[in-house]
């Protein structure tokens, strides 16, 4: 693979032999209560992925798969129960960051030569009870020392983040509903959003308590549903006869603030410089972003990591701005999680769906016009009290 | 009458276990890598600044201040029905690091960004292995 050392170094390299393109996204309908599996939604996800696109699975010879529930299963026997003889595959394991760091593990495979049309797959199934059980044992730490204080899952940790971001920044909760109601507008002409009935600011900011100052319009619904991205080689996309999505850039960065309990930074970070020096854009230049919004505090938190404001500025900015999907500045044009549901690890990989569905013109409902380049970010693996993942590319069509 | 819940406990382990002592004695114990002179929380199997494993225990102050804090009003357990609206807070602990706990209030009292709190001991009830202050 060529690389172009005098740049800034980065992922994904563009110009190599191989260079890699998304062909296409699937979706399952997502389920507030499902009698169905994870493996099911996987399946259901993939096939929908294949059809769009109108690749036989025989010619899938990659494949990843992120999960929180997948345990006793894994990629290796996801491939076994959906017939798949692969030279490459992949588990994902950061959490909300793990859908997109797959999409640009398997661009770099596809890169390499080792795989020529890979299927990346996220998949959940969840309600509030069986997400808060996860949360007292998703690692060592957790179930350690917050578990047994009643800390009230990660609506607990984040609530702490915007109680902090509000002292030190005078964030106000008008500022970040204004992120929830925009984003519930977009999902308006997103059929597959959980929630689509318009949401005014006064009813977010007197919502039920959930862990003060997060009221429920802040905290994502935990629900079933599968997202699924197709790459594949140029040489075989030029066999297929479908707008390719390219990956101008792409970076992860985990741990970001080693030690620090409550973090108003992301790993974000760290990588937006260069992210954006090698995609050759500035984040104005943008046509939509498809940020991780497991929070909206999140979300105005990483408006601020890659540059749209600075630090502590990210309200004035949500404020001057209109996040809707034929507004200044399109976010989460499908709605988010915030207003599609969580489906667990597929949260993390919507953006991407949302993204590329945008960049070939198959938002329906609520298309950005026109949509030549956007970003997505992934953001999770709660760790002692923050999310310890980060990832973030930018693509273009 | 509904059966009570048992709460989540920790899994106590040699690397832990002086902290969950100190817990339930309200004494405040921390880890400190002697090389780095850096103090550790959460308990960890090395120092995460310098990687020595040269770390010792010690008796910390048990005061702090609030960093963070939230009223969580949705338990994430059942064992936590009853206590919700439950005070849970980010100390800022003098020797240091950053320590999630439980903040134990009056009903006269409220919380702020700054404020003192000291570690107490636990009562019956309040959680196994959970560190509890209340603002001094």
């Amino acid at each position: 693979m060529q690389r172009d050392l005098t740049d800034a170094p980065g992922r994904a390299a563009v110009g190599s032999r191989n260079k890699a393109v998304i062909l296409g996204w699937g979706q399952s309908t997502y389920a507030k209560r499902t009698e169905h599996s994870v493996m099911w939604f996987l399946a259901d996800a993939a096939g929908r992925a294949l059809a769009r696109i109108g690749v036989t699975k025989d010619k899938v010879d990659g494949l990843a798969v992120s999960a929180f529930r997948l345990p006793p299963d894994n990629v290796s026997t996801v491939a076994e129960h959906l017939g798949l003889e692969l030279n490459w595959t992949l588990q994902g394991n950061q959490g909300g960051a793990s859908g997109l760091i797959t999409v640009l593990r398997a661009a770099q495979a596809i890169e390499a030569g080792d795989a020529d049309v890979i299927l990346c797959l996220a998949a959940d199934v969840f309600t509030v009870q069986s997400h808060m059980a996860l949360m007292d044992q998703f690692n060592s730490a957790m179930r350690d020392y917050l578990a047994p204080l009643g800390f009230g899952g990660t609506n607990g940790l984040f609530a702490l983040v915007e109680q902090r971001h509000r002292y030190e920044f005078g964030t106000t909760r008008e500022q970040l509903g204004s992120i929830a109601v925009a984003q519930r507008f977009n999902a308006l002409g997103n059929s597959n959003a959980l929630f689509r009935t318009p949401l005014r600011l006064d009813e977010y900011l007197s919502a039920r308590l959930i862990s003060d100052p997060l009221r429920l319009f802040d905290c994502v619904l935990p629900c079933a549903g599968a997202d699924a991205v197709v790459l594949a080689s140029e040489s075989f996309a030029r066999r297929v006869n479908r707008p390719p999505v390219y990956i101008l850039a792409g970076d992860e960065f985990h741990n970001f603030g080693a030690e620090r309990v409550v973090s108003l930074q992301t790993g974000l970070h760290a990588i937006a410089g260069k992210l954006f020096h090698q995609a050759g854009y500035k984040p104005n230049d943008l046509d939509f972003l498809e940020l991780y919004d497991d929070y909206p505090i999140m979300v105005l938190i990483q408006l601020e990591d890659l540059g749209f404001a600075e630090k502590g500025r990210g309200g004035q900015f949500v404020m001057e701005n209109d996040l809707t999907f034929a507004g200044s500045l399109p976010l989460n044009t499908g709605g988010g999680q915030l207003s599609c549901g969580q489906a667990g690890a597929s949260g993390g990989m919507i953006g991407v769906i949302e993204a590329v569905a945008q960049l070939q013109g198959e938002a329906e409902g609520r298309q950005v016009k026109p949509a030549r380049v956007g970003l997505v970010s992934g953001f999770g693996m709660v760790g002692y009290g923050r999310g310890l993942c980060s990832s973030a590319a930018i693509l273009a069509r | 009458m509904k059966a009570q819940v048992d709460p989540p406990t920790p899994r106590v382990d040699p690397v832990n276990a002086m902290f969950f002592e100190g817990v339930a004695a309200g004494v405040l114990l921390l880890q400190r890598c002697i090389p780095a002179n850096h103090v550790i929380f959460y308990p960890r199997v090395l120092c995460p600044r310098c990687w020595s494993g040269n770390l010792e225990w010690f008796k910390a102050s048990g005061v702090g201040t609030v960093f963070s804090y939230t009223f969580v009003h949705r338990a994430q357990h059942p064992a936590f029905d009853a206590a919700v609206p439950l005070a849970l807070v980010a100390v800022e602990l003098a020797e240091g690091p950053i320590m999630i706990a439980r903040l134990r209030l009056r009903p006269s009292d409220t919380v702020h960004i700054g404020m003192s709190v000291g570690m107490v001991t636990p009562n019956k009830g309040e959680g196994a292995g959970s560190p509890i202050f209340r603002p001094i």
